[in-house]
């Protein structure tokens, strides 16, 4: 099974890199814990923002999870299965999880199960570092998805 | 009673902008304004660290065009260094302009075929559940398809030269760090099709004939639509072609004589000036040899396409020759003409990319070149929006003490104001109802500039689209998400 997670965001802007962050911690800390299942093949990756060039990215994987901040979710952080949205959205910069489904599913004929992982933030200022919260909350992220890959 | 629209955010235009008009008991426009929270923290950011890092640290300013801060950043410090203006080695050079044409391309087809074509294709009064990347789909499917494709190519040519696709690494000062290895550029240039270049130079040229096609249907809106007489900015190449990585300054006023020309732009702020108005945090760029109140300008693809004499690939220059017939060889002051120059351009990246491939210096291995150490330095290019000028001083431990950026929506401030109010005073005055189609088109107008907002942000549960209505005394009257 290929298991395809994606950390979005922009560590130049504080706790919009928490999506950036658990893909680090995977590849550095985390590698044995996820990879030695025998049971999927994880590929990570990690973009500032979803575009339309995602909906092809996405083909060739069972699952997918979509790894992203957020300002006003749930604390520390929440894992729900999403589906094609209804609408597809698209700005210059950003498309929403679902709407790379959506495009996905109108384009090639098919998306693959997907995940959101939305990891709760609080300060989005020019800086470097994740806030002491939004670090904690990374934690409880990273169990979420080992208990998901656990699962499969 | 007097009342104030307000539309905030802006959709399918980044970060966060509002536009507010303000109209008297009889409905007539008082004012228009359209607002940007401009992003200028990322100055005093870069303020301590080292020059070096700096062709790293902007491309945190913009998940789109990253590349354009890479490469203005890595100019000035080219300067820095001590090279001068055209002292990189061919294979450096060469590097850079063809991850920065890459970028043109990627760019560019996203914003026509995402962004402008729901726009032409179904219309402004089109329910906006139709009049989106969907509907292009579901009616033109080849179209999106292709959207995707280009997009991916042009990723793949900065993967292919920057190093990674996002956080790039492939500028630093005085050169690159990387060359194009024999199998990148066979990958890029022969790759199965429809994934190589001349495939992507043919994509291209049907974008230019789609446009044409819809521009003799529709003429009327084509060429109508928030067109005000401007001057116009860019960078040239000496001898007068259009050229997005280097070249000298050139503006022209909106009759076609030269405002500047051939000016050296380590002595822009001889030449541009940055006006502050107190309702706006995004500063207004004029020309100084025209004064504030007339020397504003356009920059990006209409910009470019008037300030230049020729575009040095064939294709392009037929294209542009059809462009220029339409306005006598005058420029071309017609807003939605920016997406036909935006395409021109994108068939212009495509063959240059091409051209580039086929080039044996980008196999060289003189990478990095040095001279004597210098103090201030500033870098321009053409991004996909506009001109961007990066300016940075170092002190004697190579720290930067003072950074300046005018990014391409900067430059752009005053036409977008001025385009806003054309649609209140063409669209909304007068009217007793304001519609849904006469909000799209306040949309429409600014995103021909393809203004960014506020880059680099967008963590989830950012950018609904908000309406708001104020009477006289700033009560809230009515407010609508969507």
């Amino acid at each position: 099974m290929n298991v395809l997670v994606i950390g979005i965001g922009n560590p130049g802007r504080q706790d919009d890199g928490l999506g950036e962050a658990l893909i680090e911690r995977i590849k550095r800390e985390q590698v044995p814990k996820f990879e030695e299942r025998g049971t999927c093949s994880l590929f990570l990756e990690w973009k500032y923002q979803l575009n339309i060039e995602d909906a092809q990215a996405i083909q060739d994987a069972d699952l997918v999870v979509f790894a992203d901040a957020t300002t006003e979710g749930e604390e520390p952080a929440t894992l729900a299965e999403i589906a094609p949205a209804a609408q597809i959205a698209v700005t210059t910069h950003a498309m929403a999880p679902a709407s790379v489904l959506a495009l996905a599913e109108e384009l090639y004929g098919r998306s693959p199960k997907a995940y959101l992982l939305a990891i709760r933030g609080y300060d989005f200022d020019i800086g470097e570092e994740l806030s002491p919260r939004a670090a904690a909350n990374l934690e409880t992220a990273l169990s979420l998805l080992n208990e998901l890959l656990s699962r499969l | 009673m007097a009342r104030k629209i307000t539309i905030e955010p802006v959709t399918r235009v980044e970060g966060h902008g509002k536009v507010t008009i303000h109209l008297d008991d009889d409905r007539r426009v008082t004012q228009s304004r359209f607002h940007i929270v401009e992003f200028r923290g990322f100055e005093r950011f870069v303020q301590g660290r080292p020059y070096w890092e700096t062709p790293v640290l902007v491309e945190r300013l913009c998940g789109i065009c990253p590349v354009s801060h890479h490469l203005a950043a890595a100019k000035a410090t080219d300067v820095i260094v001590g090279l001068g203006l055209e002292g990189l080695s061919p294979t450096a050079e060469k590097m850079r302009r063809l991850m920065h044409y890459g970028q043109m391309l990627q760019s560019h087809a996203l914003h026509f075929f995402h962004l402008c074509s729901p726009d032409l294709l179904f219309g402004a009064d089109a329910d906006p559940a139709v009049r989106n990347v969907i509907g292009v789909i579901l009616h033109h499917r080849d179209l999106a398809v292709r959207a995707v494709l280009l997009r991916k190519f042009g990723q793949e040519v900065i993967l292919a030269t920057a190093g990674k696709k996002i956080h790039g690494t492939g500028a630093i000062p005085g050169g690159i760090n990387k060359n194009l290895s024999p199998e990148e550029r066979d990958s890029l240039l022969r790759g199965p099709a429809p994934f190589n270049a001349e495939t992507m130079i043919q994509w291209a040229v049907e974008a230019v004939e789609f446009f044409k096609d819809y521009r003799k249907k529709n003429k009327d809106l084509v060429d109508g639509f928030a067109a005000f007489p401007s001057n116009h900015l860019s960078l040239v190449r000496k001898d007068g072609a259009l050229d997005f990585y280097h070249g000298a300054l050139r503006a022209v006023d909106a009759k076609g004589k030269r405002v500047l020309d051939d000016v050296d732009y380590q002595t822009y702020l001889d030449h541009i000036g940055e006006e502050v108005r107190s309702w706006s945090y995004m500063k207004f760029p004029y020309l100084r040899r025209l004064g504030k109140a007339d020397g504003w300008y356009r920059v990006g693809p209409l910009a470019r396409l008037n300030t230049c004499d020729f575009i040095p690939t064939p294709l392009a220059q037929r294209e542009y020759e059809i462009f220029k017939a339409t306005t006598k060889g005058k420029p071309n002051n017609m807003t939605l003409h920016t997406h036909w120059a935006r395409l021109i351009e994108a068939l212009h990246s495509a063959e240059v990319i091409r051209d580039l491939l086929l080039d044996p210096d980008l196999q060289g291995t003189e990478l990095v070149r040095k001279g004597k150490k210098r103090r201030e330095g500033i870098g321009l290019v053409e991004a996909p929006r506009g001109t961007l000028f990066h300016h940075y001083q170092i002190d004697g431990n190579d720290q930067i003490t003072m950074a300046n950026l005018i990014v391409s929506t900067t430059n752009n401030n005053e036409p977008m104001n001025r385009a806003v109010d054309w649609v209140a005073r063409n669209v909304l005055e007068g009217k007793a109802e304001i519609t849904e189609g006469m909000l799209n088109r306040v949309e429409i107008a600014i995103r021909a500039y393809d203004p960014c907002l506020s880059c680099a942000t967008h963590a989830l549960g950012q950018m609904p689209l908000e309406v708001e209505l104020y009477d006289a005394g700033g009560s809230l009257l009515d407010r609508r998400i969507r």
